[in-house]
Protein backbone atom coordinates (compact mmCIF):
# COMPACT_ATOMS: atom_id res chain seq x y z
CA UNK A 1 0.00 0.00 0.00
CA UNK A 2 2.52 2.19 0.90
CA UNK A 3 4.76 1.66 -1.50
CA UNK A 4 1.65 2.16 -3.95
CA UNK A 5 1.29 5.65 -2.90
CA UNK A 6 5.06 6.34 -3.15
CA UNK A 7 4.57 5.34 -6.81
CA UNK A 8 2.11 7.41 -7.62
CA UNK A 9 3.68 10.53 -5.85
CA UNK A 10 6.96 9.91 -7.90
CA UNK A 11 4.76 9.34 -10.94
CA UNK A 12 2.80 12.92 -10.36
CA UNK A 13 5.68 14.41 -9.72
CA UNK A 14 7.17 13.66 -12.72
CA UNK A 15 4.40 14.97 -14.80
CA UNK A 16 4.21 18.01 -12.60
CA UNK A 17 8.14 18.41 -13.48
CA UNK A 18 7.49 17.84 -17.35
CA UNK A 19 4.12 19.41 -17.91
CA UNK A 20 5.65 23.45 -17.50
CA UNK A 21 8.49 22.14 -19.24
CA UNK A 22 6.31 21.36 -22.22
CA UNK A 23 4.55 24.50 -22.32
CA UNK A 24 7.97 26.10 -22.15
CA UNK A 25 9.14 24.22 -25.38
CA UNK A 26 5.88 25.20 -27.00
CA UNK A 27 7.76 28.94 -27.85
CA UNK A 28 5.24 31.38 -29.00
CA UNK A 29 4.70 32.10 -32.87
CA UNK A 30 4.76 35.13 -34.72
CA UNK A 31 2.60 36.36 -37.64
CA UNK A 32 3.92 38.85 -39.85
CA UNK A 33 2.66 40.13 -43.15
CA UNK A 34 2.01 43.46 -45.64
CA UNK A 35 -1.30 44.70 -46.84
CA UNK A 36 -2.81 47.29 -48.39
CA UNK A 37 -5.52 49.49 -48.11
CA UNK A 38 -7.21 51.70 -50.28
CA UNK A 39 -8.50 50.79 -53.75
CA UNK A 40 -8.22 46.56 -54.08
CA UNK A 41 -9.54 44.27 -56.54
CA UNK A 42 -13.35 43.15 -56.33
CA UNK A 43 -13.48 44.60 -53.11
CA UNK A 44 -13.71 48.50 -53.94
CA UNK A 45 -12.13 51.32 -51.64
CA UNK A 46 -11.16 48.88 -48.28
CA UNK A 47 -9.97 50.75 -44.52
CA UNK A 48 -8.55 47.16 -43.54
CA UNK A 49 -6.58 45.19 -45.61
CA UNK A 50 -7.58 41.64 -47.25
CA UNK A 51 -4.27 39.99 -45.87
CA UNK A 52 -4.77 42.07 -42.19
CA UNK A 53 -7.81 40.45 -42.11
CA UNK A 54 -6.45 37.15 -42.52
CA UNK A 55 -3.26 37.35 -40.68
CA UNK A 56 -5.49 39.04 -37.39
CA UNK A 57 -7.20 35.42 -37.70
CA UNK A 58 -4.41 34.03 -37.60
CA UNK A 59 -2.62 35.41 -34.88
CA UNK A 60 -6.18 34.93 -32.82
CA UNK A 61 -6.48 30.99 -33.46
CA UNK A 62 -2.52 30.43 -32.60
CA UNK A 63 -2.44 32.79 -29.86
CA UNK A 64 0.77 34.30 -31.72
CA UNK A 65 1.92 38.03 -31.96
CA UNK A 66 1.35 39.83 -34.76
CA UNK A 67 3.16 42.36 -36.59
CA UNK A 68 2.92 44.45 -39.68
CA UNK A 69 5.63 44.82 -42.66
CA UNK A 70 5.31 48.17 -44.06
CA UNK A 71 7.60 50.05 -46.61
CA UNK A 72 9.42 53.11 -45.14
CA UNK A 73 8.48 55.93 -47.32
CA UNK A 74 4.94 54.53 -48.71
CA UNK A 75 4.80 56.11 -51.70
CA UNK A 76 2.25 53.52 -53.04
CA UNK A 77 -0.43 54.77 -54.90
CA UNK A 78 -4.25 54.45 -53.56
CA UNK A 79 -5.65 53.01 -56.69
CA UNK A 80 -5.70 50.06 -57.60
CA UNK A 81 -4.41 51.19 -61.62
CA UNK A 82 -1.90 52.87 -60.36
CA UNK A 83 -0.48 50.78 -57.98
CA UNK A 84 -0.48 47.93 -60.70
CA UNK A 85 1.89 49.98 -62.46
CA UNK A 86 4.29 50.88 -59.82
CA UNK A 87 4.42 46.98 -58.56
CA UNK A 88 4.95 45.63 -61.86
CA UNK A 89 7.80 48.13 -62.20
CA UNK A 90 9.15 47.44 -59.00
CA UNK A 91 9.40 43.66 -59.83
CA UNK A 92 11.10 44.03 -63.25
CA UNK A 93 13.59 45.48 -61.66
CA UNK A 94 13.78 43.43 -58.43
CA UNK A 95 13.82 46.67 -56.31
CA UNK A 96 14.20 45.92 -52.61
CA UNK A 97 12.35 48.44 -50.63
CA UNK A 98 13.28 49.54 -47.14
CA UNK A 99 11.02 48.00 -44.58
CA UNK A 100 9.83 48.61 -41.58
CA UNK A 101 8.05 46.49 -38.47
CA UNK A 102 7.32 46.85 -35.17
CA UNK A 103 8.66 43.62 -33.71
CA UNK A 104 12.44 43.46 -34.48
CA UNK A 105 13.82 40.82 -32.68
CA UNK A 106 12.67 37.55 -34.10
CA UNK A 107 15.09 35.26 -31.84
CA UNK A 108 12.40 34.34 -29.33
CA UNK A 109 10.19 32.68 -32.25
CA UNK A 110 10.53 29.54 -34.12
CA UNK A 111 8.04 29.56 -36.00
CA UNK A 112 6.89 32.83 -38.25
CA UNK A 113 3.77 32.73 -40.26
CA UNK A 114 4.60 35.23 -43.60
CA UNK A 115 1.36 36.33 -45.34
CA UNK A 116 1.25 38.91 -48.27
CA UNK A 117 -0.98 39.79 -51.09
CA UNK A 118 -0.58 38.30 -54.57
CA UNK A 119 0.98 40.67 -56.93
CA UNK A 120 1.47 40.11 -59.86
CA UNK A 121 2.09 36.39 -59.48
CA UNK A 122 5.04 37.03 -57.11
CA UNK A 123 5.50 38.12 -53.14
CA UNK A 124 5.29 42.28 -53.21
CA UNK A 125 9.29 43.05 -53.20
CA UNK A 126 8.99 44.36 -50.05
CA UNK A 127 8.77 41.10 -48.31
CA UNK A 128 11.71 39.91 -50.06
CA UNK A 129 13.68 43.04 -48.08
CA UNK A 130 12.47 41.27 -45.16
CA UNK A 131 13.70 37.48 -46.50
CA UNK A 132 16.55 38.53 -47.48
CA UNK A 133 17.15 40.87 -43.79
CA UNK A 134 16.14 39.62 -41.50
CA UNK A 135 17.39 36.73 -39.54
CA UNK A 136 15.38 34.00 -40.45
CA UNK A 137 17.95 31.15 -40.06
CA UNK A 138 16.49 27.73 -38.45
CA UNK A 139 13.04 29.08 -38.41
CA UNK A 140 9.82 27.39 -39.25
CA UNK A 141 7.96 29.82 -42.04
CA UNK A 142 4.68 29.27 -43.02
CA UNK A 143 3.66 31.18 -46.41
CA UNK A 144 0.01 32.78 -46.68
CA UNK A 145 -1.78 34.88 -49.58
CA UNK A 146 -4.43 36.45 -50.64
CA UNK A 147 -5.03 36.82 -53.94
CA UNK A 148 -7.90 37.04 -57.05
CA UNK A 149 -7.70 34.10 -58.99
CA UNK A 150 -3.39 33.16 -58.83
CA UNK A 151 -3.82 30.76 -55.68
CA UNK A 152 -0.84 30.78 -53.85
CA UNK A 153 1.35 31.44 -56.98
CA UNK A 154 4.47 29.18 -55.91
CA UNK A 155 5.17 31.40 -52.73
CA UNK A 156 6.63 28.51 -50.74
CA UNK A 157 9.08 27.40 -53.53
CA UNK A 158 10.13 31.47 -53.29
CA UNK A 159 10.24 31.96 -49.92
CA UNK A 160 12.14 28.43 -49.62
CA UNK A 161 14.53 29.90 -52.60
CA UNK A 162 15.18 33.46 -50.81
CA UNK A 163 15.24 31.81 -47.51
CA UNK A 164 17.89 28.74 -48.28
CA UNK A 165 18.70 28.16 -44.61
CA UNK A 166 14.72 28.07 -42.79
CA UNK A 167 12.42 25.51 -43.24
CA UNK A 168 9.09 26.34 -45.16
CA UNK A 169 5.55 24.64 -43.81
CA UNK A 170 2.48 24.36 -46.29
CA UNK A 171 1.33 27.69 -47.48
CA UNK A 172 -2.55 28.65 -47.64
CA UNK A 173 -4.12 30.96 -49.86
CA UNK A 174 -7.09 32.53 -49.77
CA UNK A 175 -9.56 35.04 -51.90
CA UNK A 176 -9.26 38.83 -50.84
CA UNK A 177 -12.83 39.27 -51.03
CA UNK A 178 -13.47 36.43 -49.09
CA UNK A 179 -11.44 37.87 -46.09
CA UNK A 180 -13.83 40.99 -46.93
CA UNK A 181 -16.92 39.57 -46.84
CA UNK A 182 -16.95 36.00 -46.01
CA UNK A 183 -15.22 35.15 -42.76
CA UNK A 184 -17.29 32.29 -41.70
CA UNK A 185 -15.32 31.06 -45.22
CA UNK A 186 -11.79 32.05 -44.17
CA UNK A 187 -12.28 30.24 -41.11
CA UNK A 188 -13.09 27.20 -42.00
CA UNK A 189 -10.08 27.33 -44.48
CA UNK A 190 -7.91 28.21 -41.56
CA UNK A 191 -9.16 25.69 -38.72
CA UNK A 192 -8.46 22.89 -41.59
CA UNK A 193 -4.74 24.38 -42.43
CA UNK A 194 -3.83 24.73 -39.22
CA UNK A 195 -5.19 21.63 -37.77
CA UNK A 196 -2.96 19.90 -41.10
CA UNK A 197 0.25 22.24 -39.71
CA UNK A 198 -0.14 21.01 -36.31
CA UNK A 199 -0.32 16.83 -37.60
CA UNK A 200 2.41 17.74 -39.55
CA UNK A 201 4.55 18.48 -36.09
CA UNK A 202 4.45 22.65 -36.15
CA UNK A 203 4.86 24.17 -32.82
CA UNK A 204 2.43 27.04 -32.18
CA UNK B 1 5.85 26.76 -96.14
CA UNK B 2 2.61 27.24 -95.72
CA UNK B 3 2.12 23.89 -93.88
CA UNK B 4 5.05 24.55 -91.70
CA UNK B 5 3.60 28.42 -90.59
CA UNK B 6 0.37 26.48 -90.38
CA UNK B 7 1.48 23.81 -87.73
CA UNK B 8 4.14 26.42 -85.87
CA UNK B 9 0.60 28.80 -85.46
CA UNK B 10 -0.80 26.00 -83.52
CA UNK B 11 1.70 24.84 -81.69
CA UNK B 12 2.98 28.03 -80.32
CA UNK B 13 -0.56 28.88 -79.53
CA UNK B 14 -0.74 25.48 -77.54
CA UNK B 15 2.13 26.51 -75.90
CA UNK B 16 0.95 30.04 -75.31
CA UNK B 17 -1.56 28.46 -73.56
CA UNK B 18 0.63 26.96 -70.67
CA UNK B 19 1.42 30.46 -69.70
CA UNK B 20 2.00 29.54 -66.35
CA UNK B 21 3.77 26.11 -66.65
CA UNK B 22 6.81 26.98 -69.05
CA UNK B 23 7.31 30.72 -67.52
CA UNK B 24 7.18 34.06 -68.41
CA UNK B 25 10.08 34.49 -70.45
CA UNK B 26 8.87 31.80 -73.23
CA UNK B 27 5.76 33.04 -73.11
CA UNK B 28 7.06 36.33 -73.82
CA UNK B 29 9.27 35.03 -77.05
CA UNK B 30 6.47 32.03 -77.85
CA UNK B 31 3.81 35.71 -78.23
CA UNK B 32 6.13 37.22 -80.14
CA UNK B 33 6.95 35.01 -82.85
CA UNK B 34 3.36 33.93 -83.07
CA UNK B 35 2.56 37.43 -84.09
CA UNK B 36 5.18 37.23 -86.76
CA UNK B 37 3.89 33.72 -87.89
CA UNK B 38 0.45 35.68 -88.42
CA UNK B 39 2.10 38.31 -90.68
CA UNK B 40 3.92 35.33 -92.60
CA UNK B 41 0.24 33.60 -92.45
CA UNK B 42 -1.35 36.55 -93.74
CA UNK B 43 1.40 37.22 -96.46
CA UNK B 44 0.52 33.62 -97.78
CA UNK B 45 -3.15 34.06 -97.87
CA UNK B 46 -2.83 38.11 -99.34
CA UNK B 47 -5.04 36.87 -102.16
CA UNK B 48 -7.62 35.53 -100.09
CA UNK B 49 -7.49 38.68 -98.10
CA UNK B 50 -7.37 41.03 -100.68
CA UNK B 51 -10.90 39.47 -101.74
CA UNK B 52 -12.74 40.10 -98.44
CA UNK B 53 -15.19 42.54 -99.60
CA UNK B 54 -15.48 41.07 -103.23
CA UNK B 55 -15.15 38.31 -105.19
CA UNK B 56 -17.58 35.39 -105.73
CA UNK B 57 -20.57 34.57 -103.02
CA UNK B 58 -19.10 37.18 -100.62
CA UNK B 59 -22.56 35.44 -98.50
CA UNK B 60 -20.84 31.88 -98.46
CA UNK B 61 -17.58 33.38 -97.10
CA UNK B 62 -19.11 36.21 -94.31
CA UNK B 63 -18.21 33.72 -91.77
CA UNK B 64 -14.90 33.26 -92.77
CA UNK B 65 -14.08 37.23 -93.43
CA UNK B 66 -15.62 38.00 -89.82
CA UNK B 67 -13.73 34.87 -87.83
CA UNK B 68 -10.34 35.96 -89.84
CA UNK B 69 -10.43 40.18 -89.25
CA UNK B 70 -11.55 39.24 -85.52
CA UNK B 71 -8.25 37.12 -85.55
CA UNK B 72 -6.17 40.07 -86.87
CA UNK B 73 -7.72 42.01 -84.91
CA UNK B 74 -7.51 40.36 -81.50
CA UNK B 75 -3.79 39.41 -82.10
CA UNK B 76 -2.93 42.87 -82.73
CA UNK B 77 -4.13 43.86 -79.18
CA UNK B 78 -2.56 40.26 -77.50
CA UNK B 79 0.78 41.78 -78.75
CA UNK B 80 -0.02 44.98 -77.78
CA UNK B 81 -1.35 44.15 -74.17
CA UNK B 82 1.50 41.47 -74.12
CA UNK B 83 4.04 44.71 -73.96
CA UNK B 84 2.36 46.45 -71.55
CA UNK B 85 2.44 43.40 -69.32
CA UNK B 86 5.63 42.24 -70.18
CA UNK B 87 8.12 41.80 -67.01
CA UNK B 88 11.02 40.89 -69.43
CA UNK B 89 11.43 41.52 -72.99
CA UNK B 90 9.73 44.53 -73.09
CA UNK B 91 9.57 45.66 -69.71
CA UNK B 92 12.04 48.33 -70.16
CA UNK B 93 9.31 50.57 -71.79
CA UNK B 94 7.55 50.85 -68.54
CA UNK B 95 4.10 51.55 -70.32
CA UNK B 96 1.04 52.68 -67.82
CA UNK B 97 -1.54 50.47 -67.71
CA UNK B 98 -0.68 47.21 -66.93
CA UNK B 99 -3.87 46.61 -64.50
CA UNK B 100 -6.09 47.61 -67.53
CA UNK B 101 -3.83 45.54 -70.05
CA UNK B 102 -3.33 42.13 -68.10
CA UNK B 103 -6.98 41.91 -67.93
CA UNK B 104 -7.77 42.25 -71.48
CA UNK B 105 -4.49 39.79 -71.98
CA UNK B 106 -5.91 37.06 -70.08
CA UNK B 107 -9.43 37.41 -71.51
CA UNK B 108 -8.63 37.84 -75.17
CA UNK B 109 -6.20 34.91 -74.95
CA UNK B 110 -9.19 32.70 -74.50
CA UNK B 111 -11.20 34.14 -77.69
CA UNK B 112 -8.41 33.66 -79.55
CA UNK B 113 -8.08 30.11 -78.50
CA UNK B 114 -11.72 29.81 -79.53
CA UNK B 115 -11.52 31.89 -82.38
CA UNK B 116 -8.39 30.15 -84.18
CA UNK B 117 -9.91 26.83 -83.56
CA UNK B 118 -13.52 28.04 -85.80
CA UNK B 119 -11.53 29.68 -87.78
CA UNK B 120 -9.56 25.96 -88.32
CA UNK B 121 -12.80 24.57 -88.50
CA UNK B 122 -14.49 26.68 -91.30
CA UNK B 123 -11.12 26.01 -93.67
CA UNK B 124 -10.93 22.05 -93.08
CA UNK B 125 -13.01 21.45 -96.24
CA UNK B 126 -10.05 19.99 -97.92
CA UNK B 127 -8.24 18.47 -94.86
CA UNK B 128 -12.09 16.39 -94.36
CA UNK B 129 -11.84 15.53 -98.35
CA UNK B 130 -8.35 13.82 -98.23
CA UNK B 131 -9.40 12.15 -94.96
CA UNK B 132 -12.50 10.89 -96.63
CA UNK B 133 -10.67 9.45 -99.87
CA UNK B 134 -7.84 7.81 -97.37
CA UNK B 135 -9.95 6.41 -95.10
CA UNK B 136 -13.30 5.50 -97.45
CA UNK B 137 -15.42 3.24 -95.95
CA UNK B 138 -13.58 3.04 -92.02
CA UNK B 139 -14.61 6.69 -92.26
CA UNK B 140 -17.52 6.03 -90.00
CA UNK B 141 -14.24 5.12 -87.45
CA UNK B 142 -12.94 8.35 -87.74
CA UNK B 143 -16.02 10.10 -87.13
CA UNK B 144 -16.41 8.17 -84.08
CA UNK B 145 -13.01 9.12 -82.75
CA UNK B 146 -13.40 12.66 -83.78
CA UNK B 147 -16.30 12.75 -81.96
CA UNK B 148 -15.45 11.36 -78.54
CA UNK B 149 -12.33 13.84 -78.71
CA UNK B 150 -14.48 16.83 -79.37
CA UNK B 151 -17.21 15.42 -76.32
CA UNK B 152 -13.63 15.18 -74.03
CA UNK B 153 -13.18 18.59 -75.17
CA UNK B 154 -16.65 19.77 -73.90
CA UNK B 155 -15.99 18.07 -70.72
CA UNK B 156 -12.68 20.14 -70.40
CA UNK B 157 -14.24 23.29 -71.05
CA UNK B 158 -17.12 22.74 -68.51
CA UNK B 159 -15.03 22.45 -65.71
CA UNK B 160 -12.38 24.78 -66.66
CA UNK B 161 -12.75 28.46 -66.35
CA UNK B 162 -12.33 29.28 -69.44
CA UNK B 163 -15.97 31.09 -69.59
CA UNK B 164 -15.52 33.30 -66.96
CA UNK B 165 -11.76 34.37 -68.68
CA UNK B 166 -13.76 35.35 -71.36
CA UNK B 167 -16.62 36.90 -69.55
CA UNK B 168 -13.97 38.74 -67.69
CA UNK B 169 -15.36 37.30 -64.47
CA UNK B 170 -11.73 36.10 -63.42
CA UNK B 171 -9.16 38.50 -64.37
CA UNK B 172 -6.16 36.86 -63.15
CA UNK B 173 -4.70 33.46 -63.99
CA UNK B 174 -4.07 30.96 -62.35
CA UNK B 175 -0.57 29.67 -61.30
CA UNK B 176 -1.55 26.11 -59.56
CA UNK B 177 -2.00 23.16 -61.26
CA UNK B 178 -0.60 19.78 -60.45
CA UNK B 179 -1.69 18.39 -63.69
CA UNK B 180 1.36 16.59 -65.97
CA UNK B 181 2.28 19.27 -68.66
CA UNK B 182 1.24 16.52 -71.69
CA UNK B 183 -2.16 16.36 -69.69
CA UNK B 184 -2.33 19.92 -70.18
CA UNK B 185 -1.16 19.76 -73.46
CA UNK B 186 -3.79 17.13 -74.53
CA UNK B 187 -6.89 18.29 -72.87
CA UNK B 188 -6.23 21.63 -74.74
CA UNK B 189 -6.18 19.69 -77.93
CA UNK B 190 -9.35 17.83 -77.04
CA UNK B 191 -10.87 21.48 -76.03
CA UNK B 192 -9.95 22.79 -79.37
CA UNK B 193 -11.47 20.21 -81.29
CA UNK B 194 -14.45 21.20 -79.79
CA UNK B 195 -14.44 24.35 -81.24
CA UNK B 196 -13.07 22.98 -84.54
CA UNK B 197 -16.26 21.18 -84.61
CA UNK B 198 -18.45 25.03 -84.60
CA UNK B 199 -16.56 26.14 -87.25
CA UNK B 200 -17.05 22.56 -89.31
CA UNK B 201 -21.24 23.30 -88.80
CA UNK B 202 -20.99 26.81 -89.20
CA UNK B 203 -19.53 26.13 -92.84
CA UNK B 204 -22.01 23.86 -93.36
CA UNK B 205 -24.82 26.03 -92.19
CA UNK B 206 -23.43 29.13 -94.51
CA UNK B 207 -23.00 27.02 -97.45
CA UNK B 208 -26.68 25.41 -96.98
CA UNK B 209 -27.85 28.50 -96.58
CA UNK B 210 -25.71 30.37 -99.88
CA UNK B 211 -26.77 27.82 -101.80
CA UNK B 212 -30.21 28.62 -101.42
C1 LIG C 1 -0.36 45.44 -57.80
C2 LIG C 1 -1.31 44.30 -57.65
C3 LIG C 1 -1.06 43.12 -58.33
C4 LIG C 1 -1.90 42.02 -58.16
N1 LIG C 1 -1.62 40.86 -58.82
C5 LIG C 1 -2.39 39.77 -58.60
C6 LIG C 1 -2.08 38.52 -59.23
O1 LIG C 1 -1.12 38.38 -59.98
N2 LIG C 1 -2.89 37.48 -58.99
C7 LIG C 1 -3.97 37.57 -58.15
O2 LIG C 1 -4.65 36.59 -57.97
N3 LIG C 1 -4.28 38.74 -57.55
C8 LIG C 1 -3.53 39.84 -57.74
N4 LIG C 1 -3.84 41.02 -57.14
C9 LIG C 1 -5.00 41.08 -56.23
C10 LIG C 1 -4.54 41.00 -54.80
O3 LIG C 1 -3.71 39.90 -54.58
C11 LIG C 1 -5.73 40.86 -53.85
O4 LIG C 1 -6.64 41.89 -54.07
C12 LIG C 1 -5.26 40.85 -52.40
O5 LIG C 1 -6.26 40.26 -51.61
C13 LIG C 1 -4.98 42.23 -51.84
O6 LIG C 1 -4.63 42.11 -50.47
P1 LIG C 1 -4.35 43.32 -49.51
O7 LIG C 1 -5.62 44.10 -49.33
O8 LIG C 1 -3.92 42.66 -48.23
O9 LIG C 1 -3.24 44.15 -50.08
C14 LIG C 1 -3.03 42.11 -57.31
C15 LIG C 1 -3.28 43.34 -56.66
C16 LIG C 1 -2.45 44.40 -56.82
C17 LIG C 1 -2.74 45.68 -56.09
Amino acid sequence: MQRRTFLCTLGVSCLSLCVPQITFAASKALVVYFSKTGEQYGVGVISKGNTAIVAEMIAKKTSADLSEITRVDDTYPKTYQALCDVAKDELTKKVRPKYSMSITDLSGYQTIFIGAPVWWGDWPMVMYSFFEQANLAGKMLIPFCTHEGSGLSEFDKKLAKACPKSRVGQGLAIVGRDAQKHSAKVDTALDGWLKKLAAQGVVF
Amino acid sequence: MRMIIQVMLVGSLLALMAYARLGEEVHEILGTSMLLFMFVHLWHNKTCLANIFHGKSPRARIFHSICALLLILILCLQGISGIVVSKHLFAFMQIPGSAFARAIHLCLAYWCFVLIAIHMGLKATRFIKLLTTYFRERMYLVILIYLSIAFYGFLVFTRSDILDYMLLNKAFMSYNSDEPMIVFFLEHIALGIFFITFGMIINKMSKYLSSK
